[in-house]
């Protein structure tokens, strides 16, 4: 293949890798604090791009207090996520699948919400920095490209930087190893939960806010973003906040490179056919440690 | 939950589920009405009707639900040990598919495709199964949604096989059940055997292991449980159902499309068996009813029903969480849990109590036996354990003992198998240990934990037939068939395990869900466990932690018993008293290193000791005994 050609399924590869990746750092922050992996991850991102096409598009806002409205609406919905759905779950005695009960419920609630709310139909989402490219060589990348990469750099890096230095980073680092000795400490353990929630939704809602003008904005969209997500997660070593950026970015080449060897319809193939070679060579992924079993 | 001290005794009480499948002999009619009015009941505050006519298209609706209900008995066999799939949907899919393909493109006979889809999607289960079981169960939930999802467009992408978007019009009824009427028949039939198949595997004793699996692994496979092979075995069986109820899918809707599998199919099924009650033999059947039927009866007074009926599903999950989030047929054991507890008083006085020595069977004392030698560990850069050499005799207590965070936990882990030792070898009578755990447990060699891992959600007299279970000689299928031979053997063990349960003290909590003991009875009902997989060798990590003077001396009983009848053991403890009153030998470890080794009194007078445990010197009982014993890190 041509150079040019290269050049352009690298960048269409990190683009959609960059939004797996903003995924797969929403699910680790969410999953260090309170241990689940949350099936209404993917709606996260639904919000994002149902709710800033339905301002932006339905109510012809502006696209700044769009973006503002909508994150905030995210950190509400995690935080009440957290204390109605997950919380209860949690706390309702040695049940391993009350937190996927609500969870799912959850999905399911945001998700038909959204359709009730917006419509079932799709609807295009006009770009947020303006229509030009820029020409690399023979190959061209979008404002709306440089931006879901950049912003996966700024919010991956941020967040990994948070809980490097940071004292609340450390407090929740300190769950994520020991949630009892924690709570011991006097780690205020169940609202930097909340707090997990709050920020992982917005994490995942300003990513499909962000995507919609490439993936347009539909009720549906959140499932497969979920899975792929997880997969960028699973990949990269969870909850390893680098492990989730590599992983994403990876999984975006991956499937990038896929596509234009075998085509589009096997997309969704590659993607998966990646997860179980995962899971057979590293189960632990790539910045996964191989954790000694608890007992 | 069920009465345990019927076990194997033929009851009628325990025969209560032949009324929901007696039910089915109603006909379809009949069937009909009474799913309709279930649902009717429950959505009655927004519809405000119980009931419909029943036509052509309700019975229809009903041979649809037994469709489901019958993936909806599989999806309860994966919850079983605790797992869960988002991907039913696509082995329902894989089975209708194949019935489509080869009865309409191939023209096979439909008996035959159907058997074939059943065993395929059993197949492609195991290929999924091993590479996800390596991690947890939500990885397996993602690998199952990634293979719903790609089912889904490779359905769509081989146009060849599978005719792509427009789907294969045209699976025909098989000529004995050619019109909808009498096609229930044959839906009753293997909803009917689908049935029996659940109640026998939640009854067997493969059912009581697998439910062991799901509560504590780590204590499942301490007394010799394989948990993957279990879990392998369930999803397996779950695909098979799943297969099955898709190839019966296919003739009752007449066509396939990949639409008709989605993701949002697998979640309902997932959702049918969480919401009636997980691992219960009616949960899944009346979850399936609900689920199905309320979107339907909602429908009738809604503009947009697609998404009111996911709303409406999104949240009667959400309250279920609050209301029951065991499933409703949690609601159920409640209850009757009341009126046990009524009736129970008078049966508990006739039970003698049973002495421990006669429940404690004799082992070989020939032999070496448990030896350790040179065993080493570093974890995360400390040495934890180096070069540890020790022997446990058959019919000796060997007590270990040291200041916490010397290694002792960490070289019991190694011991029984759970964490690899960096080099040197643990061996029974000369023969080196196979790594895994189970292999071990099944070698004789049993364990109580720090932390008492008991299976929470059975009763407690269900934790010791599990562990008695795994030396059981009647197979699986002779418990199916309901064979003299096992229910013999059912009996006898659960005789053997009420003694047990009695011996310890604890046989008015038989029937008690292990989770609402307290501590104490806890850690007595462990150590029941442990003598129930009939040990050569055990190890105890500090047994006597958290329990009072009492329970320290029953402990201090059974642990002579164990001694008496050729059992080696290996006591880690900081309860000094009861150390020097049961050893034989102490092994006394600092910083991962033997420091001192002899009888009790050689132990008591040894100055490294004393320096090692007090830094100072003392006389007799060291006054360690009275501190409580911490956890220290494994």
């Amino acid at each position: 293949m041509d150079q040019g050609h290269l050049l352009n399924v690298i960048i269409a590869g990190l683009t959609s890798g960059a939004i797996y990746g903003l995924l797969a750092v929403s699910y680790n922050v969410i999953f260090a604090t309170t241990g689940i992996l949350n099936f209404a991850q993917g709606e996260f991102l639904m919000i994002g791009t149902v709710v800033g096409a339905f301002l932006v598009v339905t109510h012809g806002w502006a696209m700044l207090p769009a973006v503002v409205a909508t994150i905030a609406l995210a950190l509400l919905v995690g935080a009440l996520s957290e204390r109605l759905a997950v919380r209860p779950a949690l706390s309702k005695g040695p049940n391993a699948f009350g937190w996927v009960l609500s969870t799912l419920g959850l999905s399911l609630v945001l998700r038909s919400g959204g359709a009730l709310l917006t419509g079932n139909d799709i609807k295009a989402f006009p770009t947020i920095f303006g229509e030009g490219r820029w020409s690399i060589g023979a190959a061209f990348i979008t404002p709306t490209q440089v931006s879901i990469i950049l912003l996966l750099v700024v919010v991956g890096g941020g967040l990994w930087w948070m809980y490097g230095h940071t004292t609340i980073g450390h407090a929740f680092s300190a769950i994520a190893q020991d949630r009892d000795a924690a709570a011991l400490r006097g780690i205020p353990v169940s609202t930097l939960g909340m707090a997990s929630f709050a920020i992982g939704a917005s994490v995942a809602a300003i990513a499909g806010f962000m995507a919609a003008p490439l993936t347009s904005a539909y009720p549906t969209i959140g499932l497969l973003f979920a899975l792929k997500g997880f997969i960028a997660a699973a990949l990269g070593g969870i909850p390893d906040i680098r492990g989730a950026i590599v992983g994403g970015l990876l999984l975006g080449l991956i499937e990038s490179f896929g596509v234009d060897i075998f085509g589009a319809g096997y997309k969704d193939a590659i993607v998966f056919a990646a997860l179980i070679l995962v899971l057979m060579v590293r189960p632990q992924g790539i910045f996964g440690q191989h954790s000694a079993r608890r007992i | 939950m069920e009465s345990y001290t019927t076990y194997g005794r033929s009851r009628w009480s325990k025969a209560w589920w032949l009324i929901p499948a007696g039910l089915l002999l109603l006909g379809p009619e009949a069937i009909a009405r009474v799913v309709t009015t279930i649902a009717g009941i429950v959505t009655f505050p927004i519809t405000g009707e119980i009931g419909v006519e029943v036509n052509r298209y309700e019975i229809f609706n009903t041979e649809l639900l037994m469709v489901y209900m019958i993936a909806a008995v599989g999806v309860n066999l994966i919850a079983l040990p605790g797992l869960l799939s988002i991907g039913q949907a696509a082995f329902f899919g894989l089975g209708a598919y194949t019935v489509a393909i080869t009865t309409v493109d191939h023209g096979w006979n439909f008996w035959l495709a159907l058997a074939a889809g059943a065993v395929l999607s059993a197949l492609v289960s195991v290929v999924l199964a091993v590479p996800a079981l390596r991690l947890g169960m939500f990885t397996l939930a993602m690998v199952t949604l990634g293979y719903g999802i790609v089912f889904q467009s490779m359905a769509l992408q081989l146009i060849d096989l599978t005719h792509g978007g427009q789907g294969i019009q045209g699976v025909a009824m098989p000529d004995a059940f050619a019109d909808l009427e009498s096609y229930y028949w044959l839906l009753a039939i293997v909803l009917g055997l689908t049935v029996a198949l659940s109640v026998t595997v939640l009854r067997s004793p493969m059912g009581r292991q697998l439910k062991a699996v799901g509560s504590a692994p780590v204590a499942a496979e301490s007394i010799g449980i394989h948990a993957k092979r279990g879990k392998l075995a369930s999803f397996a069986a779950a695909g098979f159902l799943a297969g099955l109820a898709g190839g019966l899918y296919a003739p009752l809707i007449g066509f396939v499309s990949p639409e008709s599998f989605t993701v949002d199919l697998s979640i309902l099924l997932l959702l049918m068996v969480l919401l009636g009650g997980a691992g219960t033999i009616v949960g899944p059947l009346l979850g399936a009813v609900l689920l199905f039927r309320i979107p339907i009866e909602v429908n009738r007074v809604t503009d947009d029903p697609g998404n009111t009926s996911l709303l409406v599903y999104g949240i009667v999950l959400l309250l279920s969480v609050y209301l029951f989030p065991r499933g409703i047929m949690s609601l159920w054991w409640w209850v009757a849990a009341r009126i046990r507890s009524r009736r129970a008083s008078a049966v508990r006085a006739e039970r003698a109590r049973a002495d421990i020595a006669q429940v404690v069977p004799a082992v070989e004392t020939t032999g070496e036996g448990l030896r350790v030698s040179g065993v080493a560990k570093t974890l995360g850069g400390v040495k934890a354990v180096q070069e540890v050499t020790l022997t446990v005799a058959p019919g000796t207590v060997h007590a270990l003992i040291g200041p916490n965070g010397a290694g002792k936990t960490t070289l019991l882990n190694i011991i029984s198998g759970y964490v690899d030792a960096d080099k040197g070898t643990v061996e029974i009578n000369g023969k080196v240990l196979p790594q895994a755990t189970s292999a071990r447990a099944r070698r004789g060699l049993s364990r109580t934990f720090q932390v008492p891992q008991l299976f929470d959600d059975q009763s407690c007299l269900e934790n010791i037939l599990v562990a008695l279970d795994t030396r059981r000689r009647r197979s699986v299928l002779s418990y199916a068939l309901r064979f003299p031979t096992a229910l013999r053997e059912e009996r006898s063990q659960g005789d053997t395990a009420m003694s047990l349960l009695t011996a310890v003290g604890l046989s008015e909590h038989a029937d008690v869900a292990a989770s609402s003991l307290p501590p104490g009875e806890r850690r007595l009902l462990e150590v029941a466990r442990v003598v129930a997989t009939r040990p050569s060798f055990v190890l105890m990590d500090e047994p006597a932690a958290g329990l009072n003077s009492a329970e320290i001396e029953e402990l201090k009983e059974i642990i002579l018993v164990l001694r008496g009848r050729g059992i080696g053991v290996l006591l880690v403890e900081h309860h000094m008293e009861l150390v020097l009153e049961v050893s034989d030998d102490v092994t006394v470890v600092e910083f991962g290193k033997v420091i001192s080794h002899g009888d009790p009194e050689h132990i008591r007078n040894d100055p490294k000791v004393i320096a090692a445990y007090l830094g100072e010197p003392a006389g007799a009982v060291p006054s360690v005994a009275a501190r409580p014993s911490d956890q220290e890190p494994a």
